[in-house]
């Protein structure tokens, strides 16, 4: 398991770099895949149907289904496949390293309350989190921020893994069910954007000030 | 039973309004299920409701109260919009009137499903939801602004969530270490078992997350913009109801943290957002051009008077608990007067706004009404709960918050007043013609000064007098805050 976790990372230490739309969405895809891996081995011993139903369910979801969704809007409607940072390229994946071992730090002040394997999970989870805050804060075009939307909760569900006796069926289905219709909410309102201003460009959208 | 009707009724009555596509229809639909709702939230003051879903939904005194708020809020609300839905003139992309009420209906269901929530998860779960639901009303209109602030509301809620689930993933953690179960009444019954780190930890993840939502300065940018942008009905619902739901959220989360034992931090934390928050809206609203966006820094500053209360806890916390009913259907109310300027005037600058008083008569008398309840004079029930609120905070013995707070209050009350109270009066303000006017009524009709009326004189019924049933109800509320079951 702990090459999942490298994996993680590595994917995370990508997107920092990566300049590409189409790119955050595979990376994205990638890491539901291995979530639901993770998920799916966490379960093993119990193999109760419902519990592995569910954790089958959100990998569709997080891996295949929400990615091809988006993959497909940006073919759809052109837009722009390059990435246009705030932040350059270098400058981010610096930062990316420097929130790596800002997530080392806050997970290690959690030792003493986590459990050492947990505290494996957290580090993923922290840094997954910061992740795609960056992107939401470091990437002009709006649908990067809906990517970074995707990854943070991506980090909020290793954070879910670090405690074994996790969440219960029902309320993990609404988790997921809130998670898709965000998702599909955010690129009805991303067509909507790029009707009225002409582009995705977050910085258009500064009409509305004091 | 109750409960269950409260989930679904909303739903069913959604997708009935999508699915017939009707315009009488839909009207009386949203009508009558707020009057379901109304009947409902009467029964369970009645009866006792009783927990369905292995005690996940149910209802204590402190869902009671937020519920019953939502409750009354609605059905003028209701009225209110059939009447708005009425004068509206369609646009060609425009959507119809039952989508309009299809989706104001998912709005209710999801901001009902809050106060009814008992499982952390599933109050995620709804409060997520309402934001979702929200979202395509703001862009009703499908003007420029509304889009961006359609976007900045779906972005900013969804991320300050997103780390509320955190905390919720924390606190479900903690539980299940402890062997407890996730609901608000199992984990403080199991309170002694907890590992109060978690919980702490959760506590703030909680506020920055739900925070966000609620309005909490410095998490409140996208507040402004959703609810100046929306149309005034949802306007009405988000200031008056979803800051509730998003300031119930924490209060669920500091029913455990009290019951750990770990309060003091809690509330410090909550008095300190709170000032902050007051004195955030505070600037903006001595600055403010345009009489929605005012309004909208209002809940904001309101948000913080509600966070200062909790956070003092005692008799300000009682305060606070009836500030967030009172100004719930204060502000809700003042969104919809504000409908009836904007419609009227086209226009949300102030400046280019006067003459309420001899153009719209009706509406005019309830704006000075509104002001006077809003800004906290007696004989507003506003100014009962900032009184024990201020109270709470001399008997607390804390100096420098009372002086603090009643400074904030004053520069509100100054700006709020300067700006709001001209538009009043002066000369007729031609008003500027509206986009494809067909002549129509232009601001008044019955459903669109009554419901604010009914909702301004409650605002003040309960200033003058706070029945026996709600004192009672609002004790077992005030218990639950202070840890106990």
């Amino acid at each position: 398991m702990t090459l999942v976790w490298a994996l993680l990372l590595l994917l995370n230490l990508f997107l920092y770099a990566s300049s590409r739309l189409m790119m955050y969405i595979r990376v994205v895809a990638l890491q539901g895949l291995l979530l639901g891996i993770l998920g799916i081995y966490q379960h093993a011993g119990e193999l109760a149907w419902s519990v592995l139903a569910v954790a089958l369910l959100s990998t569709v979801i997080k891996a295949f289904l929400l990615p091809w969704f988006l993959a497909s809007t940006v073919q759809k409607t052109g837009i722009r496949r390059e990435i246009v940072p705030l932040v350059g390229f270098g400058l981010s994946t610096v930062i990316g390293v420097a929130f790596l071992a800002l997530a080392l730090v806050i997970a290690g002040h959690l030792d003493a309350v986590a459990g050492e394997e947990a505290v494996q999970l957290l580090v993923v989870a922290f840094h997954t989190l910061l992740t795609g805050l960056f992107l939401c804060v470091a990437r002009a075009q709006i649908s990067s921020q809906a990517i970074g939307y995707l990854v943070m909760e991506n980090g909020v569900f290793v954070a879910g893994m670090a405690f074994a006796g996790r969440s219960s069926v029902v309320a993990e289905l609404g988790v997921l069910l809130d998670i898709s219709v965000a998702v599909f909410i955010m690129v009805a309102v991303i067509h909507h954007v790029r009707r009225e201003f002409a582009g995705l460009d977050a910085a258009n959208l500064t009409e509305l000030r004091d | 039973m109750v409960i269950t009707l409260l989930l679904v009724v909303p739903v069913v009555a959604a997708a009935a309004s999508f699915a017939v596509r009707q315009r009488l229809f839909s009207q009386s639909l949203l009508v009558g299920v707020a009057l379901a709702h109304l009947v409902l939230t009467g029964a369970a003051w009645v009866h006792p409701a009783a927990p369905v879903l292995w005690g996940w939904f149910g209802l204590d005194a402190l869902g009671l109260w937020f519920l019953s708020g939502l409750s009354v809020l609605l059905l003028p609300t209701s009225v209110y919009t059939v009447g708005y839905l009425r004068r509206r003139v369609k646009g060609p992309e425009d959507h119809s009137d039952s989508w309009f009420v299809g989706t104001l209906l998912l709005f209710v269901a999801t901001m009902t499903a809050v106060p009814l929530a008992l499982h952390f998860e599933l109050l995620w779960v709804a409060l997520e939801a309402t934001t979702l639901a929200s979202a395509p009303l703001i862009y009703f209109h499908r003007s420029r602004h509304a889009v961006e602030a359609t976007w900045k509301y779906l972005m900013v809620c969804s991320v300050g969530i997103a780390l509320a689930l955190l905390g919720t993933v924390f606190l479900v953690g903690a539980a299940a270490r402890a062997e407890v179960f996730p609901t608000v009444s199992g984990m403080v019954a199991g309170a002694g078992a907890l590992d109060q780190n978690w919980v702490r930890l959760a506590f703030v993840f909680f506020v920055v997350g739900y925070g966000t939502k609620m309005g909490l300065a410095p998490m409140h940018a996208w507040l402004p913009d959703a609810h100046s942008e929306a149309p005034s009905p949802v306007s009405a619902l988000l200031s008056g109801a979803s800051l509730n739901c998003a300031l119930l959220a924490i209060l669920r989360c500091l029913q455990v943290v009290e019951a750990t034992g770990d309060g003091a931090f809690a509330r410090s934390v909550l008095l300190g957002l709170g000032l902050v928050s007051m004195a955030f809206a505070v600037v903006f609203i001595l600055n403010q051009k345009d009489f929605k966006r005012l309004l909208a820094y209002s809940s904001v500053e309101h948000m913080g008077i509600i966070a200062v209360g909790v956070g003092l806890g005692g008799m300000a916390a009682w305060g606070a608990l009836l500030h967030a009913l009172i100004h719930g259907w204060a502000k809700g109310a003042f969104f919809m007067l504000s409908g009836n300027v904007l419609s009227t005037y086209g226009t949300k600058e102030v400046g280019k706004i006067s003459g309420i008083a001899r153009l719209l008569p009706a509406t005019g008398l309830l704006w000075i009404i509104a002001i006077v309840v809003i800004t906290a004079i007696p004989p507003s029930g506003l100014f009962v709960s900032e009184l024990l609120i201020l109270r709470g905070a001399l008997g607390e013995g804390r100096p420098a918050v009372t002086v603090t707070f009643l400074l904030l209050l004053f520069l509100a009350f100054v700006g709020l007043t300067r700006v709001l109270l001209p538009m009043l009066l002066g000369a007729k303000g031609a008003p500027v013609a509206r986009e494809h006017d067909d002549g129509r009524d232009r601001g008044e009709s019955v459903w669109l000064v009554l419901p604010p009326a009914v909702l301004m004189a409650a605002a003040v019924l309960l200033g003058v007098a706070l029945p026996e049933p709600l004192r009672g109800v609002l004790e077992s509320a005030m218990l639950l805050l202070g840890g106990g079951q």
